[in-house]
């Protein structure tokens, strides 16, 4: 008799080979994994993780392993992984918020005056005449004359010892009329 | 008096080896059933469960409620089946016994090996739920109720895949033996 027809009974036919089959093909391997333990227990291969820093938490549909479930781990990563940025939003909006709030216009602007006037002003001028060539004019032909002009002020700030620099590039064109021969 | 499981999960998660040895005794044929049922090799399956109750012995202090072990366990062994079925090829020739060249063959003898050989390449053509539903009914004797404790599914579900893998067997069982074996 089978040992499984302890508890189903007198098997026949394909059942009852199919419990045979299976049991010479399992009862050989009974005891090997009780055996298996013990031997790493004695030997010191078998250390169980510490409770301290096992993070579990058992829920109706936490997987049977009782880690956290595929949705749980989910909604952690979400949650770990969102807070930084939901946080920043609001820093946003807050910081938003507060350039908005009682300004006409909309833009808070404040300044107030640091010094009248630098101590000290530098300022450089660069002109030059560009004869761009004869173009004809209504009543004759007109010479194109270019006067580019660069001006450039340079002051320091006596305070952080700052180097400023404006630069304004200019031009103005003059037609000058040409006599003919 | 046999100890409670939740008892003996209990004192093996303090450390206790020897409640755990208890463990694998009440739970090493369903283990064994479960990894044959994806390995349909029995020295593959014991490999598999020898892992996964050394996996389950480290991890055990994770396993939040005691009751459920038995769930646990075998998703366990249902991994470490997994794994050993990624690393080895399966060889048929594996399934087969050694026997020595100079034994003369008994016809008896010769005809038991054929058909335990026919029913595990029947097994084999089952998938691999309903195989392992099959091995927890034939191997274990588990009711429905239990198998489908055992693997998440409904006693109904496994009714039907059952019944069907009853007939499928027969059929396939019944099929024209090779010559010189008489059918079963």
């Amino acid at each position: 008799m089978l040992n499984v027809e302890e508890k189903l009974g007198t098997l026949e036919g394909p059942e009852r080979a199919v419990a045979q089959a299976l049991a010479k093909a399992l009862e050989p391997q009974r005891g090997r994994a009780g055996a298996a333990f013990l031997a790493a227990v004695r030997e010191g291969r078998a250390e169980q993780v510490s409770a301290a820093i096992a993070l579990t938490r058992a829920t109706k549909h936490g997987d049977r392993e009782g880690h956290l479930s595929a949705r749980e781990q989910r909604r952690a990563m979400w949650l770990w992984g969102g807070l930084p940025t939901a946080l920043a939003a609001c820093v946003a909006v807050a910081v938003g918020l507060e350039a908005f709030l009682g300004q006409p216009g909309g833009l808070r602007h404040g300044s107030r005056v640091v010094n009248a006037a630098p101590a000290a002003m530098e300022e450089n001028v660069w002109t030059r005449n560009v004869d761009s060539g004869v173009v004809p004019g209504d009543a004759g032909p007109l010479r194109v004359l270019r006067q580019q002009v660069v001006r450039q002020r340079r002051w320091v700030d006596p305070r952080d010892g700052a180097v400023y620099t404006v630069t304004e590039p200019g031009e103005q064109v003059n037609y000058q009329a040409v006599k003919p021969f | 008096m046999a100890q409670a499981v939740e008892e003996l999960v209990s004192r093996a998660r303090g450390g206790d080896a020897d409640a755990f040895a208890e463990l694998i005794g009440r739970y090493e044929r369903s283990a064994l059933a479960v990894a044959y049922g994806l390995l349909s090799d029995g020295h593959r399956a014991g490999d598999a469960v020898q892992e996964a109750f050394l996996k389950a012995w480290q991890e055990l202090p994770r396993l939040a409620e005691p009751a459920k072990f038995g769930g646990w366990l075998l998703q366990i062994v249902r991994h470490a089946a997994v794994d050993i079925r990624r690393r080895k090829k399966s060889t048929l020739a594996a399934d087969f016994p050694d026997l020595p060249a100079n034994v003369p063959a008994v016809d008896a003898g010769l005809e038991e090996e054929e058909t335990s050989n026919r029913v595990r390449a029947a097994l084999e053509r089952l998938d691999e739920v309903t195989r392992t539903m099959v091995t927890l009914r034939y191997y274990e004797g588990l009711s429905s109720k239990e198998i489908g404790e055992a693997l998440e599914v409904s006693p109904a579900s496994v009714d039907m895949r059952l019944s069907r893998a009853r007939n499928q067997l027969k059929e396939w069982l019944g099929e024209a033996a090779p010559e010189g074996v008489k059918r079963c």
